[in-house]
């Protein structure tokens, strides 16, 4: 293995996480990789966009730091900031700045939540300059050559207020995600919560009826993540039906008539 | 203005006479708040009906009259009454004991129908329902059963939209389960798996209607491999049992279809064991085919010719009452001779029933294309002399200003005459707003912080605004202009200018100094023409440009008849509702005192708007005029309370007064 910095060895991925692909998005990103393209991964939420990118660092053997955007982020919990210690001050790197500087692959996770004066701090990072500069430290970062950034968000809730900005749009190529069809779902539900694939289809059913529901009084159908949630509750010994109600239908939705009808495809699937 | 007598207090004179002595002294005697000229109408209709649809009992009926309508309203009681009717037809003893609340069935009846299982009640949740299934373009719809003794309704199919009946009785097996889920499982079924309008040429009734119990199996069975809880869900309505070992067609074929879908189920009767051991050895080479289990149709439709079961298509319907009445299935030949006997159409019975009702004729007209204009939306209005709402007294028609043109949506905002000038003091904290650089706060600016360690270590002064706190802003408000296009707004001001002109600028200036990225706003108006024709004109809608052409078309309204201002209001209420605003804003701009062509009573229209300010209110809707009348304040002060409106002396003062009224209100 090449040599890699102390300070990003511990975001290695060790174990292959569990990715069933539909279709070619690995060798795409491995593509972009090669080149180092700035990527977006958009998708509904619990789609698999986050297991995507753990398996592809894992596949390309390269640290993978994450940040889980939010609106409270500012720029200097990107790149950095002095700290004080007992001599004086001290710069720390952020997160994106530790990447950059040793080689990782830095995910900013639904990178639509932190506000746009934040976001276009990546930008000189993610056209051919490949550089980071520090203004506060007075210092200019030149990506590592392995380094690479990919963004994530969810285009559901995007509204007129949380949306990226053109310039910061265009500079990423993009990989649309959505649920996968109905028996790799069904796979994928099986393999994670270790429940047979009969059970798992169900689930995948009953996740397909709300999905019909979608923007028809569900803003998102049921994910994956739920139907691995509810699969995973089956496998402890809880109820079908119980265990769907409890992490497919109460979660998603308040509406009296959205529940029954939850309820009802539930229902329809598992014979009490 | 005959429309706002109040109606005699007791029946009208012509169902007085036909009504039953037993009933007239029964109504007399009833409590006070049931004595309602509408409810007594609607009761001594139904009493009538009663009278004739069981004649003798009007006594047994007459006893318990004033228990039964303190549990149950005229709609619940029919319901009670039908669910007697079809539990003991021919029982005229047993009929009298459960009217004079003998039976035991009839106090559980009363129970169940005083809680009513209405389809309007699950309306939604079914629609989410088919839609979850696929079916998107399915409209659901209500069958209404107006008769008093007529058969049961069922369920139909036909394109694009599923007409249920629009209540199930508890005798139907209402209280069984979830019937209304069932029925529309079942439709779905017969959507997913049933070839449609096959000819039905010259078979007999007795042959389709098993023909369609079979086909009905067929598909419940395929339906139940994919969603087995559909099978409990359907299992739980097929209650028929060889208890008595009745040999009529109804029985056979309900103990048929529940040995068909309830593989536990036992019978005695020899047809149908035959007939389940047909089905299932075709059904065990598999269910895709509906002609092979045509022909188990026909042999069991032969025996039981041959058994001389007689078979009445009139009086059939369709076990149990989840199931549609299966004309979706069949199509007739319509030049069929008149003289055939009825029979030949025993499926098309419900549409024909129809076809004579006048409830048929909507259901007919659910898909076709004929668009109405606009909508019509019933509301009800404030009898201040009564003390009472009368439901459904206005009827408000609500249509788009422009062409219904979608293009015209998206055109172009104009330039902003101002910026936002409806700042106001911020209300509301908003974490998302940091204020930084603070002398106080509730967080150390970190940023700000170190700076000031460093200027301190440097032996230079540091700057000890070091915290930081979220900061504040102003509710996003959703504000709907509602302007008077009455006639008197013809009125001249000034020179050329009338009031409406003044209201049009108003609005203008309004539409193009709010900030659109915080603020919706919608611009509506609205004028009358008695209570049935109350018209409510959308010029702007939230979320829509304010562009040239909204412009356009609000400077094209123009003044005429009356101003009915309770229903406008509760129909505005209504649109704004649907907004989702922290702050939502109804303001009305007048100028002069609600009237209309028939109402004589000055005092009526001005209570009805009170009545629907104050509920209006309750929604958390603000509600403000602003008049031009300069002798309006008593009124003013009756409708809309002492805070929520202002006089507008002179006229021309209109548009500034009417921002900074809402600059006030938005800070509210």
């Amino acid at each position: 293995m090449i040599e890699m910095n102390e300070l990003i060895r511990p975001y290695v991925i060790d174990s292959e996480p569990y990715y069933r692909s539909s279709a070619n998005e690995i060798e795409l990103f491995e593509a972009a990789y090669k080149l180092r393209m700035p990527m977006v991964l958009k998708g509904p939420t619990g789609c698999g966009k986050t297991r995507f990118m753990e398996h592809m660092a894992w596949r390309l053997k390269r640290p993978l730091i994450t940040v889980a955007c939010n609106e409270d982020m500012t720029a200097s919990d990107l790149v950095g900031r002095y700290l004080l210690d007992a001599n004086g001050t001290v710069w720390h790197d952020g997160p994106l700045t530790i990447a950059a500087r040793y080689g990782a692959i830095c995910y900013l996770d639904e990178v639509v939540e932190a506000r746009q004066d934040t976001t276009v701090i990546i930008h000189p990072l993610t056209d051919n300059r490949r550089t980071l500069p520090l203004d506060k430290r007075g210092e200019l970062i030149h990506a590592h050559p392995d380094f690479q950034l990919v963004v994530s968000y969810n285009p559901g809730y995007q509204s007129l207020t949380k949306d990226l900005k053109q310039s910061t749009k265009q500079r990423f190529g993009a990989l649309d995600f959505d649920y996968p069809e109905e028996k790799i779902e069904t796979d994928i539900v099986a393999h994670e919560s270790s429940i047979g694939t009969d059970i798992a289809g169900k689930l995948v059913g009953v996740a397909h009826r709300s999905r019909a529901l979608r923007g028809r009084g569900l803003d998102e159908g049921i994910s994956t993540r739920m139907l691995i949630h509810a699969g995973s509750l089956i496998y402890v010994g809880i109820a079908p039906r119980e265990a769907c109600r409890v992490a497919l239908a109460r979660p998603i939705t308040d509406d009296p008539d959205m529940l029954s009808a939850l309820d009802g495809f539930i229902d329809a699937y598992f014979a009490a | 203005m005959l429309t706002l007598l109040p109606e005699p207090a007791v029946p009208a004179a012509d169902s007085e006479a036909a009504l039953h002595p037993a009933f007239s002294a029964a109504l007399g005697s009833l409590p006070a708040r049931l004595r309602q000229p509408a409810t007594l109408d609607e009761l001594s209709a139904l009493l009538v009906e009663a009278a004739e649809a069981m004649p003798g009992l009007e006594a047994a009926l007459a006893s318990h009259l004033g228990f039964l309508l303190n549990s149950l309203d005229p709609g619940g009681l029919r319901r009670w009454i039908q669910t007697g009717l079809r539990l003991y037809p021919n029982h005229p003893a047993q009929l009298v004991a459960y009217l004079k609340l003998e039976d035991p069935y009839a106090a559980q009846a009363i129970i169940t129908e005083s809680q009513g299982n209405a389809f309007e009640r699950s309306r939604h949740a079914l629609q989410f329902y088919a839609t979850g299934f696929g079916q998107r373009e399915l409209a659901l719809a209500a069958r209404r059963q107006r008769k008093l003794n007529a058969l049961p309704l069922r369920p139909v199919i036909s394109e694009g939209t599923l007409l249920l009946p629009d209540h199930y009785l508890a005798w139907d097996g209402a209280s069984r389960g979830n019937i209304y889920r069932a029925a529309v499982a079942h439709a779905l079924a017969h959507l997913q798996f049933s070839p449609r309008h096959q000819p039905a040429g010259k078979k007999k009734p007795l042959l389709l209607a098993i023909l369609s119990l079979i086909e009905d199996a067929r598909v419940e069975r395929l339906a139940a491999q994919r969603y087995p809880g559909w099978r409990a869900l359907w299992s739980g309505f097929h209650v028929a049992s060889d208890e008595n070992n009745e040999l009529t067609f109804d029985s056979l074929s309900a103990r048929l279809a529940r040995a068909l879908l309830d593989s536990s189920y036992q019978d005695t009767n020899h047809w149908v064991n035959k007939g389940r051991e047909l089905f299932e050895a075709e059904a065990g080479q598999g269910l895709d085919d509906p002609e092979r289990f045509a022909e188990v149709g026909k042999i069991l439709g032969n025996d039981l010719g041959q058994m001389r079961v007689r078979f009445v298509p009139e009086l059939y319907v369709v076990q149990p009452a989840y199931r549609d009445d299966n004309s979706f299935l069949w199509e007739f030949e319509h030049d069929a001779p008149p003289d055939t006997p009825p029979e030949e159409s025993l499926s098309r019975t419900s549409v024909q029933i129809d076809a004579t009702d006048q409830q048929a004729d909507t259901a007919m007209h659910v898909s076709p294309v004929e668009q109405p204009p606009g909508l019509r939306v019933e509301y009800p209005e404030w009898d201040h002399r009564e003390n009472r709402l009368r439901d459904a007294w206005t009827l408000v028609h609500d249509r788009l200003a422009r062409d219904g043109n979608e293009a015209n949506r998206f055109s172009r905002p104009r330039t902003m005459a101002r910026s936002m000038s409806l700042d106001t003091r911020a209300r509301t904290l908003d974490r998302a707003i940091r204020l930084r650089r603070q002398h106080e706060g509730e967080a150390l600016d970190l940023n700000a912080a170190i700076e000031s360690r460093i200027s301190w270590r440097a032996g230079i002064s540091p700057d000890p605004r070091i915290f930081e706190r979220p900061g504040k802003r102003r509710r996003h408000a959703s504000i709907l202009l509602l302007m008077d296009l009455s006639e008197s707004t013809n009125d001249r001001v000034k020179g050329f200018t009338s009031v409406l002109d003044i209201e049009k600028q108003a609005a203008d200036l309004l539409a193009q100094s709010i900030d659109t990225s915080y603020d919706r706003l919608a611009i509506h108006g609205f004028h009358s023409d008695g209570r049935e024709k109350v018209h409510y004109l959308r010029i702007k809608e939230f979320g829509e440009n304010y562009g040239d052409e909204q412009r356009a078309l609000l400077m094209r309204q123009q003044g005429s008849l009356s101003t009915r201002m309770g229903a406008a209001l509760r129909h505005a209420g209504e649109r704004l509702r649907a907004e989702v605003a922290e702050k939502r804003i109804l303001l009305l701009v007048t100028d002069g005192e609600p009237s209309d062509i028939d109402v004589v009573d000055a005092e009526y229209l001005v209570e009805d708007a009170r009545h629907a300010v104050n509920s209006l209110h309750m929604k958390g809707i603000t509600v403000f005029c602003l008049t031009l009348d300069k002798e309006g304040g008593r009124y003013m002060k009756t409708i809309f309370g002492v805070r929520n409106y202002m006089i507008v002396d002179n006229a021309l003062s209109l548009p500034a007064q009417l921002t900074r009224a809402l600059t006030q209100i938005a800070a509210r």
